[in-house]
């Protein structure tokens, strides 16, 4: 488990002449949240907003301005054994380029005297058995990565640590890490991976948390980041258009309260024809959502062919009241924004190196 | 490649300081940068050692046989710092060595890793001296015997007889070594306060080939007197000799300024070490 509270870096840059004043950047800004273990949390964020720099504080390799960082209730420095407590990839070139496989992780090893038998299960692992005894500086950049996931994994640490873990991993890869950091979650460790994969995030993390320019902007599970950040758009297609048209009408204006509406197939042809004006009736294309769609707004837009787009009305809604009303449902898809869309509408406006 | 993985696993032992020198020991043995300049300071000990007292006897007229035992003993004493004449280019190099150990880990980025593994970073770096000490007397220390065990035998064939039992000897040359100890850990303490090898390299580099030169310019007495006294690399000159050099400091308050000087430093680079993001 890893919690951060209140967790504050301010870089002092260079004075301006000889009295002028130093101009201060602030990488992470009052950062407070806990990474629960047994599940695989997202940090995500546009570059520069201050993930790789809350990682080396959370490892004791940079030390904050203010606030504090603790691995399982303490700071990292006071752990007696580190390697069992944190494995933190944060850089796969931070090692001895000279050195081969197997001598990098003796050395790791070593420290905390644990056995031969450990570091070539360690190196079994990650599926270097053939190249343990090359350099590490001969070797490819996802190799590279593997070593220094041998080397997380050495301790069998409670909390993993990845920053960018997929870089230079090709498909098959990057579907290990991803089998691997499941696998970690489900024994019951603590996972935070920082990544700029989307997709990936979308397919590993249960839980996210979102930093912009080194600020906190969401802290919640996946599905429910989701669901808040972009109106659920379900696209409902239907031969009796009319009869469709008032059911989401009734359902977009009336919102929650919906449910309590006697759909009757008697109701539908006595309103169809007044509500009509009612609906918008949009360019018949299918059009990306605007950015700045607001959480929560109810609305309906025709399509062409008889197709209705519902923003803010969740599928089942939609199709319970369809068939409550007796209308046939020949197409019913719930359209999410993808995660990178979601993530890119929430740093929009704290994008600092674009 | 298979995702068998134990179960959150009971503890790992924790980190020790035997553990932190198996690993530095590890690294040691496994850094080119490290091996390479202690060996060659080995070689340098002996060679340079073996090539002066050989161009010694060479140039000097033998003592006759029935010479009085003070002037042997006299001539004997002087010549005793003839086969050590290698140890000072060799304390660069092992101040090479020091610095190596740390400064290849910054170059690298290695430290990081060392750091996050080993997180105690005072216990560290004193791993890191141990093995650093270690290796620089076993080797150096070796070859300094060796090279005043050479030199004793080529001096014989000028009449002069240096042995390990004559008065100062042992004394003078245990202090060599300490010297020579002394300079890698010098070396260590500049490459983590720099975190550059040329740097650290430049540094006793300066300090103890450069200023050397400079300090004759400087008034005998008053400041200029401390100076020529007290400056690192001044102050074992009594103690690693058998004959007494005046202007310099008496060989036990020597060895204990020498001492002095490597605490100083080391305990800035070790503040500074602690403090800094890595």
């Amino acid at each position: 488990m890893i919690e951060v509270k209140n967790l504050r870096r301010v870089y002092r840059g260079r004075r301006r002449g000889l009295l002028g004043r130093r101009s201060s950047s602030v990488a992470v800004d009052d950062l407070t949240f806990t990474v629960a273990p047994g599940m695989v949390t997202g940090f995500v964020g546009p570059n520069g907003a201050g993930k790789t720099t809350t990682m080396r504080m959370i490892a004791g390799l940079e030390r904050p301005t203010s606030g504090q960082t603790f691995i399982d209730g303490l700071p990292i420095g006071q752990h007696r054994a580190p390697m069992a407590s944190l494995g933190a990839l944060l850089d796969a070139k931070a090692v001895h380029p000279g050195r081969s496989i197997r001598t990098h992780l003796r050395v790791l090893a070593a420290t905390c005297g644990l056995q031969e038998a450990t570091v070539e299960e360690a190196i079994a692992l990650v599926g270097l058995e053939a190249v343990a005894g090359r350099r590490i500086g001969a070797l490819s950049l996802g190799m590279g990565q593997r070593v220094g996931l041998a080397g997380v994994l050495l301790g069998s640490p409670t909390t993993v640590m990845l920053d960018e873990p997929l870089n230079g991993l090709d498909p098959v890869g990057i579907a290990w890490m991803r089998e691997l950091m499941r696998t970690l979650a489900e024994q019951g460790r603590a996972v935070l991976v920082s990544s700029h994969l989307m997709s990936e995030m979308a397919l590993t993390a249960d839980h996210l948390i979102v930093i912009g320019q080194g600020r906190l902007l969401a802290d919640e599970p996946l599905t429910a980041f989701m669901d808040r950040a972009a109106p659920q758009a379900v696209l409902v297609r239907s031969p009796a258009v009319a009869q469709l048209q008032h059911v989401l009408q009734v359902l977009v204006e009336n919102g929650p309260d919906a449910e309590h509406h006697a759909f009757s197939a008697s109701t539908a042809d006595a309103h169809g024809g007044s509500t009509q004006a009612a609906v918008g009736h949009g360019v018949a294309l299918a059009q990306r959502r605007p950015p700045s769609s607001v959480a929560g707004a109810r609305s309906v837009r025709r399509l062409g062919s008889g197709a209705f787009e519902v923003l803010g009305v969740s599928a089942e809604r939609i199709g319970l009241a369809a068939a409550a009303a007796g209308v046939p449902l020949v197409e019913l898809t719930s359209q999410r924004a993808s995660l990178e869309e979601t993530v890119m509408d929430l740093t929009a406006g704290a994008t600092q190196f674009q | 490649m298979s995702t068998h993985l134990q179960q959150t696993a009971p503890t790992a032992p924790p980190v020790t300081f035997v553990g932190l020198v198996r690993s530095e020991w590890l690294k040691l043995l496994s850094l080119r940068a490290a091996t390479i300049p202690l060996l060659l300071a080995a070689v340098v000990i002996v060679a340079l050692g073996l090539a002066v007292t050989a161009g010694l006897v060479a140039d000097r007229e033998p003592l006759p046989a029935g010479a009085p035992v003070a002037d042997v003993a006299r001539a004997s004493a002087a010549a005793f710092d003839r086969p050590l004449a290698g140890v000072l280019l060799a304390q660069l190099l092992v101040a090479a060595v020091g610095a190596s150990v740390v400064t290849s880990e910054f170059a690298t980025g290695m430290i990081r890793t060392t750091v996050l593994v080993a997180q105690r970073r005072g216990l560290l770096m004193a791993a890191k001296a141990l093995v650093v000490a270690v290796a620089v007397t076993v080797v150096c220390g070796l070859a300094v015997v060796v090279a005043f065990t050479i030199g004793t035998v080529l001096l014989a064939r000028v009449g002069l007889n240096s042995s390990f039992t004559d008065p100062g000897v042992l004394a003078a040359l245990t202090a060599t070594i300490a010297t020579l100890t002394g300079t890698a850990l010098l070396g260590l303490a500049a490459g983590t306060l720099l975190r550059s090898g040329a740097a650290a390299i430049c540094t006793v580099l300066g300090a103890f080939f450069v200023v050397p030169l400079l300090l004759p310019l400087l008034p005998t007495d008053g400041a200029g007197g401390l100076v020529q006294r007290w400056w690192v690399s001044q102050t074992t000159v009594n103690a690693v000799d058998v004959v007494h050099h005046n202007g310099a400091l008496p060989a036990p308050a020597g060895a204990l300024a020498f001492a002095a000087w490597i605490v100083l430093v080391g305990t800035a680079a070790l503040a500074a070490f602690r403090r800094r993001d890595v």
